[in-house]
């Protein structure tokens, strides 16, 4: 569905070229809309070879070898897919793959989030040192003055949803009065719509 | 008359132009990606437990939202023109109207929200209005899947968050796009040195149906390319500055086209109605360049139409091929949808 660049190896290619050799065979390339920006190539008025575009492959020798070791690697045990499949298309078979290719997906997700740890929310139920409270401290501690009124009853409406589930009545009755308050107040100021 | 013909002759609610900042920003979109723990992928999960999933969000989906007047479809139910109108509307993507697998589809009676099942992820779940409102419609978003959360029990991990079936939706699982009109940096030239400043902000700019297509009609959808390492929040915050970016750029290039090449727009704008007011003939192509132009002339209010925003609004939805198709099936021949495309147009336009 998404083949990976053939140059950065990381996204997902959205532009594919076809070279028709004198022989009648053919060579394809693939490339992300990054790399075409990156290295400024015009493939609409004189697109460059296919030889030409490859030797803009990003030097990468670390996720090469990564590839190369786990497409030797055993599949996945719980939906057998081998990583070099999900090369190809860059869609997995189960979760428990980002388990069975840990080592390649450490490099993959770096390279292409530039990042190895996530930061955002998470499940309710979710392990009490999850990120999510982690993250809502944080927005808490940066202090009333930088919450504006969507942003809090963005967090109310979460907070009350997460009452609600867990049922928690009592404060989700209290998080429902503060809702009706903001919803007075930013009335009373604006006609702006939710 | 089938859900989809119902739903095909309305308006949609995430086109309301001009919107905000005249007519540059038509939509926000916030999409959060999820999947179900103990389920595979699409790509290893049999046929028949790919149905007995598709059953199970749909059926989970209408009783956590209490929706009574939502639209749910199987989508091996719809055929090609069914399902090209769903991805016209926005409301799935191109990549599952193709797709041959169990999938659905449930959308709230607005439009505004819509769930796609068993896309590339379990769950695709989008918000989408007509203006700038991605804080809000993260809001919507967020809520919704707090409360289908405790029955769908998402697949997550504290280390990579939301677990994806690509690792480019990895944590977050969150894509926020604004959907921009910008005929003005197009015409200009300027739109290739944006494109290129925004690749190294890990913004996306596609066409107006997402991944692989053209931007038509100088649509364009402003997205952020990672999804793990930043809050929602903040890759909300980020797309929110950037296409307060682009809408000041397109607004100086506006300001530049009339105050150095206003007989280069006006011809523009009056050449483009002179064509959707007497065409016999339009191709959908043709049609979406020349309502381009016209919804730029009625911005800079170069011209005086008696005609509103919603008319044009409506003449970009009701004439789109599948929309054509499906409102009318004995115009099943391309030169007769294009016949019928511009007599519907000069009528509207005449109203």
């Amino acid at each position: 569905m998404h083949p990976s660049c053939q140059l950065c190896h990381a996204l997902p290619a959205t532009t594919h070229l076809t070279e028709i050799r004198p022989d009648g065979g053919r060579d394809e390339v693939h490339i992300c809309a990054t790399c075409i920006a990156k290295h400024q190539l015009d493939l609409t008025a004189a697109p460059p070879s296919v030889a030409t575009l490859l030797a803009f492959k990003d030097a990468l020798p670390e996720a090469d070898d990564a590839v190369e070791a786990a497409a030797d690697d055993p599949a996945c045990a719980s939906c057998g897919l081998v990583f070099s499949a999900y090369a190809a298309n860059n869609i997995l078979g189960c979760a428990d793959c980002y388990t069975a290719f840990a080592e390649p997906f450490a490099l993959l997700v770096a390279r292409y989030h530039e990042a190895s740890t996530h930061v955002g929310r998470g499940p309710a139920n979710a392990a009490s040192a999850s990120p999510v409270t982690k993250t809502r401290k944080r927005t808490s501690k940066r202090g009333v003055p930088a919450i504006n009124t969507a942003e809090r009853r963005q967090e109310l409406e979460v907070l009350l949803l997460s009452a609600v589930t867990e049922e928690r009545f009592e404060d989700a009755a209290t998080l429902r009065d503060q809702l009706r308050q903001l919803d007075g107040s930013s009335s009373s100021k604006s006609g702006d719509s939710a | 008359m089938s859900d989809l013909t119902a739903l095909a002759q309305r308006p949609c609610s995430w086109l309301a132009s001009p919107g905000e900042h005249a007519g540059i920003v038509v939509s926000s979109r916030i999409r959060l990606a999820r999947n179900c723990a103990g389920w595979a992928f699409h790509r290893t999960l049999p046929k028949a437990k790919q149905q007995e999933l598709v059953n199970r969000l749909i059926d989970t989906a209408l009783r956590v939202t209490g929706w009574t007047d939502a639209t749910a479809l199987q989508l091996q139910k719809l055929n090609a023109i069914e399902r090209q109108v769903l991805v016209e509307r926005q409301l799935i993507s191109r990549d599952l109207a193709g797709a041959k697998r169990p999938a659905g589809v449930v959308v709230s009676a607005d439009e505004t929200v819509a769930l796609m099942l068993n896309e590339e992820d379990h769950v695709r779940l989008q918000v989408i209005t007509a203006g700038f409102a991605l804080r809000e419609n993260l809001a919507r978003a967020v809520a919704l899947d707090r409360a289908l959360e405790p029955d769908l029990d998402w697949s997550f991990s504290p280390q990579l968050g939301y677990l994806t079936s690509c690792h480019t939706n990895l944590g977050t699982g969150l894509r926020a796009s604004v959907m921009l009109h910008l005929p003005a940096l197009h015409e200009t030239g300027e739109l290739k040195q944006v494109l290129r400043a925004l690749s190294k902000l890990h913004v996306t700019v596609r066409g107006q149906h997402g991944e692989g297509s053209e931007a038509a009609g100088h649509y364009y959808q402003v997205s952020n390319s990672r999804s793990l390492g930043l809050s929602e929040d903040d890759l909300v915050r980020a797309i929110h500055d950037t296409a307060e970016r682009i809408i000041t750029a397109e607004q100086l290039a506006r300001q530049s086209l009339w105050d150095a090449k206003r007989t280069l727009l006006e011809d523009k704008v009056f050449r483009a109605q002179g064509v959707l007011t007497n065409a016999r003939r339009l191709s959908a192509d043709e049609l979406t360049e020349h309502l381009s132009w016209l919804r730029l002339g009625l911005a800079l209010r170069v011209l005086q139409l008696h005609v509103a925003w919603p008319t044009l609004d409506r003449i970009f939805l009701q004439c789109q091929p599948a929309h054509l198709h499906l409102s009318h099936p004995d115009a099943d021949e391309p030169d007769a949808r294009d016949q019928l495309r511009a007599t519907l147009v000069r009528q509207w336009l005449a109203a």
